[in-house]
Formats: structure tokens, C-alpha cells, sequence
């Protein structure tokens, strides 16, 4: 099936707004006769996100967890690329790392980091970061490793003669060759540290929109749950719309093909 | 496109097989190795700090023995399966129905690509849990939602890169060769897709591991996560320990038997020149 011919721009924009507007319509039916604790109004909803927004309490949950996020993405990259640069350095670190640690890391179950996380190192900002980092680190990882090895290795070698500092060279040439790489590890690591990685919130922390989520269900406060969802939905594309993707854009080696 | 695959091919091996060969043995040693030196350090670290933090590997061994000889482990990680399928397969439909929409319906594309897609990718995981257990209860129902609303745009984003990606040559000249949407669709798009298809089941499969205990240990009442759940109520770290190594197992092995020699299967498949 070939990409048919684009349609008129305006019939897209009708058909996009016309569907939201049905949905939203059919949300504020479908609530209307359901009690509050199965599904809450879009106007309760919006009321209830107004508060996680005014409330200082409430926003101090949402400015927590957005915080831990970024922690845990900041250090994901650390390690990724340390990591990633001793895949380079000769094949036992490479295959320790890319045959043994990363399908380790790969196939660990979230919920194992954070119920580990707490044994470990009992509840505390740490021990949430600690847990997002681990989860969103093979993410990371992979498109570390995957950067590194795209770097032409003539280039490398143009680099040896210009330099003897690893670190003039790293900071220099690799660096730069392999940013694209790691922008869009950083992306794929934010969402996922949003949609899944928020799990360490619910073991290890008090505080949170994780934490908030799970006591809005516990008080079958649905207009809260939504209200929690649709904030992470308003923070994460934010952040991807105005910096991460705008960034990528940025440092795309033309071809841009990493998504 | 699957990042979860990429760094884990190995590389088409354009040495003579001698070298192949010999790099394969470096490996397998320093795997061994490697692994031989953690079991160590895990070893003498357990003896100093209490086994609730940390039980030794032989108790951790033990107690994955006990397991494979009782009948409700396999239960339970065939209730776990059960559900990573169910998930796979509804998000796979789905995914593909919203992926192909805008090819079939033009005017949908902003729709689909503009508003539903990143809605859907933005929206916490952890959000679709706890909506599905207020909606559904805790049972199998609210574990497949949430995996399933996870894993949906993982399968939309995998199957619109691929549409997109259509080689329009080809297309062009299967519309010299016959009239039939279907036929063409039948032997060219699907065959073509086939690629991404994979892709999208290798990262659902590994997504959804990683996800589902979680759906399990707080909206299911039965699986793997629910094991998790009371082990780690009881304090119970032999446990814990036992069920993530059964699972790392697991799911490694699935990606060295079948999802691996497929990936090689198609890449031979698909070689281009």
C-alpha cells in the first residue's frame, strides 16, 4: 500500500480536531450517567489538574518527580557512555559488556530494581533515582554502543595524529560524532523513565506523582488518577516538543535516521 | 525500528570463519569468566552483610531448585506468559489497524501521526494501571489493559516506520503488474512489512516482561509479579532473587532460540544487493 497522496491539509486538520472533539464529546456522555469513582468528567479532570498545578502540595509532587526523572536520565548517560567508551577499548570489555551486562540489564524486570532498591537501600530520593537509572540504562546503553560503533575509524585515526589526549579526543571528536546517538537515547530514556520507571515512586518514595497516583487509587479518586496521567502526558511532551526534539534536530548528522 | 535488538546482532562476519571462530571461543572464556568472577564477589559480599539485604548465590541456587521441581512456579509463570501474549496480540492488531489508517484514509494522517500517537506514547504506564484497576478490579483483565495500552505504540511507531519506509520502486511496479489492491497488498506490502512486524514483537516481548510483573504485583491476582508480591511482603529476598534470575533466564533464552536465529533468518531474507 503506497502513501496515497497527501490529502488537503485543511481535511487533515478537520479530521484530527473534529476526532479529539468527538472523543472529549463522548467522554463527557459516557461520564455523565457513570458514578465519579468509574469515570470522572472531562471538567472534574480539568479541575483536578488546575490543583496539581495551583495546589503548592500538589505541584510540589509533580516538580519531585520531574526532578528524579531528569536525576536519573543524567546519570543513565554517565554510565552509558563510560560503558559504552570500554566496549571500544578492546574485546573482553566488549564482550562483557554487550554479551553478558546489557542483556542482563535488558531483561530485568522493573518492579525486581525497585523492590530490590528498597531492600537495599531503604526509602529515600536516592534509592528512586538509583531504581529509574537502572531501568532506563539499557535503553541508553544501546544507543551508546550503537553511536561509538558508527564512528568512522579513519577519522579515530586522523584524531590519533592530531592528539595524544584520550580525553582531547574523546571530548573533541567522539563526542560530537556520537551526540545524535545519545540524544535519541535520551529521548527513548525520558519517556520510558515516565511511562515505566515511575513504578519506583511506588516502593520508594512518599512523595511523587507515582506515590499520588497510587493513593488517588487507593481513595478511588478517579478525577485524580486522570488528572496525574494527563499531567505526565502536558510534562513529557513539553519537554520533548521544546528541547529534546528540537535538540536532536540540532545535532543530526543530515541523514537524522535514529527516530 | 527496534533499539532493543541493535547492539545485540552480531556483526555479519566478513573475516574468514578461522577468525569468526577463534573470536567465538575469546568469547564464550571471557563470558564464563566474567560470570565466574561475579558469583565470587556476590558470594563474599553476601557473607558480610545480613541475608535479608543480600542471600548468598547457594541459597539463591537452593531455592531455584525448590522452584523448578513445584508445579506452581511453571503455573504461575504460564498465568505471566498468558498474559504477555494476550497483550502482544491485541497491541500487534491495534497498532497495526492505527498504523495503516492513515495509508488507507489520507485524510487521517494528522489524526493518527499529529495526535493519537504521541497522546498514546506520552501516557504513563503506571497511569494505565491504576485507571484499569479502578475500571476493572484486580484480575487478568487490568493486567492485559495496561500492558497492552504500553505496548500499542511501541507497535503504531514500529509499523508507520516500516510503511513509510516502503521501497516505492517496487510498489510502482506492482502496479504494472496487476490492478488487485489486495494482491498487491498480499504480496508486496505484507511481504515488505515483515521486517518492521519482527521488530515489533522483539520489543513488545521484551517491553512487556520488563512491565508485566509490575501490572501483576498490583492489579493481578495471579502470575509471577503476584509470587513477587507475597515474597516480598514475608521478607523473603531468597525469593525475590530466585523469581528475577528465573526470569532473566527466561527471557534470555527466548531471544537466543527464537527471536535471534528469526532476526538472522530475515536479515539473510532481506539482504539487500
Amino acid at each position: 500500500m503506497a502513501e496515497a497522496p497527501r490529502a488537503r491539509p485543511l481535511a487533515e486538520r478537520a479530521v484530527a480536531e473534529g476526532a479529539i472533539l468527538l472523543m472529549l464529546l463522548g467522554w463527557w456522555l459516557t461520564a455523565k450517567d457513570l458514578p465519579d469513582f468509574v469515570l470522572p468528567g472531562p471538567l472534574d479532570v480539568a479541575a483536578a489538574m488546575g490543583a496539581l498545578a495551583v495546589d503548592p502540595d500538589l505541584a510540589g509532587h509533580v516538580a519531585i518527580s520531574f526532578l528524579r526523572v531528569l536525576g536519573a536520565v543524567a546519570a543513565a548517560l554517565v554510565v552509558a557512555v563510560a560503558l559504552a567508551a570500554l566496549v571500544r577499548s578492546g574485546p573482553v570489555a566488549a564482550t562483557i559488556v554487550e554479551r553478558n551486562l546489557l542483556v542482563v540489564l535488558n531483561s530485568f524486570p522493573s518492579v525486581g530494581w525497585a523492590i530490590l532498591g528498597v531492600i537495599w537501600f531503604s526509602v529515600s530520593n536516592g534509592t528512586v533515582i538509583f531504581i529509574e537509572t537502572m531501568i532506563v540504562l539499557p535503553f541508553m546503553l544501546i544507543n551508546a554502543i550503537e553511536g561509538f560503533r558508527q564512528i568512522d575509524p579513519e577519522l579515530d585515526e586522523m584524531g590519533r595524529s592530531l592528539s595524544r589526549s584520550r580525553w582531547r579526543r574523546f571530548a573533541k571528536l567522539q563526542l560530537p560524532l556520537i551526540l545524535p546517538f545519545l540524544i535519541a537515547g535520551v529521548r527513548i530514556s525520558y519517556g520510558i523513565a515516565w511511562k515505566i520507571a515511575l513504578v519506583a515512586e511506588l516502593f520508594g518514595a512518599s512523595s511523587g506523582l507515582g506515590w499520588l497516583l497510587q493513593q488517588a487509587q487507593t481513595r478511588a479518586d478517579a478525577a485524580t488518577v486522570f488528572a496525574a496521567c494527563l499531567v505526565i502526558v502536558v510534562i513529557f511532551a513539553l519537554v520533548d516538543g521544546l528541547l529534546l526534539r528540537p535538540l536532536a534536530r540540532r545535532w543530526s548528522i543530515n541523514t537524522g535516521g535514529q527516530s | 525500528m527496534s533499539f532493543a535488538d541493535a547492539a545485540q546482532r552480531t556483526p555479519r562476519a566478513a573475516a574468514p570463519d578461522r577468525a569468526a571462530a577463534r573470536r567465538r571461543t575469546t568469547e564464550t572464556v571471557v563470558s564464563v569468566l566474567f560470570w565466574a568472577a561475579a558469583l565470587g564477589v556476590w558470594h563474599l559480599y553476601s557473607l558480610t552483610v545480613p541475608a535479608y539485604q543480600l542471600p548468598g548465590p547457594a541459597a539463591v541456587f537452593a531455592r531455584m531448585a525448590d522452584f523448578a521441581t513445584e508445579a506452581d512456579l511453571a503455573l504461575q509463570l504460564g498465568i505471566s506468559l498468558g498474559h504477555v501474549a494476550a497483550a502482544m496480540a491485541i497491541a500487534f492488531v491495534v497498532g497495526s489497524a492505527l498504523a495503516v489508517l492513515p495509508s488507507a484514509l489520507p485524510a487521517t494522517r494528522r489524526l493518527v501521526d499529529g495526535r493519537l500517537t504521541p497522546f498514546l506514547n506520552a501516557f504513563s504506564g503506571i497511569g494505565w494501571l491504576f485507571l484499569a484497576i479502578l475500571w476493572f478490579g484486580i484480575n487478568s483483565t487490568t493486567v492485559i489493559f495496561a500492558v497492552t495500552m504500553i505496548l500499542t505504540p511501541f507497535a503504531i511507531i514500529n509499523l508507520r516506520t516500516g510503511l513509510s519506509e516502503l521501497d516505492r520502486d517496487l510498489l510502482e511496479l506492482g502496479e504494472s503488474l496487476t490492478r488487485s489492491r489486495l494482491r498487491r497488498f498480499l504480496r508486496l506490502t505484507l511481504p515488505m512489512l515483515a521486517p518492521y512486524a519482527f521488530a515489533t514483537l522483539r520489543t513488545s516481548f521484551g517491553v512487556a516482561w520488563k512491565v508485566v510483573l509490575t501490572a501483576e504485583l498490583f492489579g493481578g491476582s495471579g502470575g509471577i509479579g503476584y509470587l513477587l508480591n507475597t515474597a516480598r511482603q514475608e521478607f523473603d529476598t531468597e525469593t525475590i532473587f530466585a523469581v528475577i534470575l528465573f526470569i532473566l533466564l527466561f527471557v534470555a533464552l527466548a531471544e537466543l532460540v527464537a527471536f535471534r536465529p528469526a532476526q538472522r533468518a530475515l536479515d539473510r531474507r532481506y539482504a539487500r544487493g
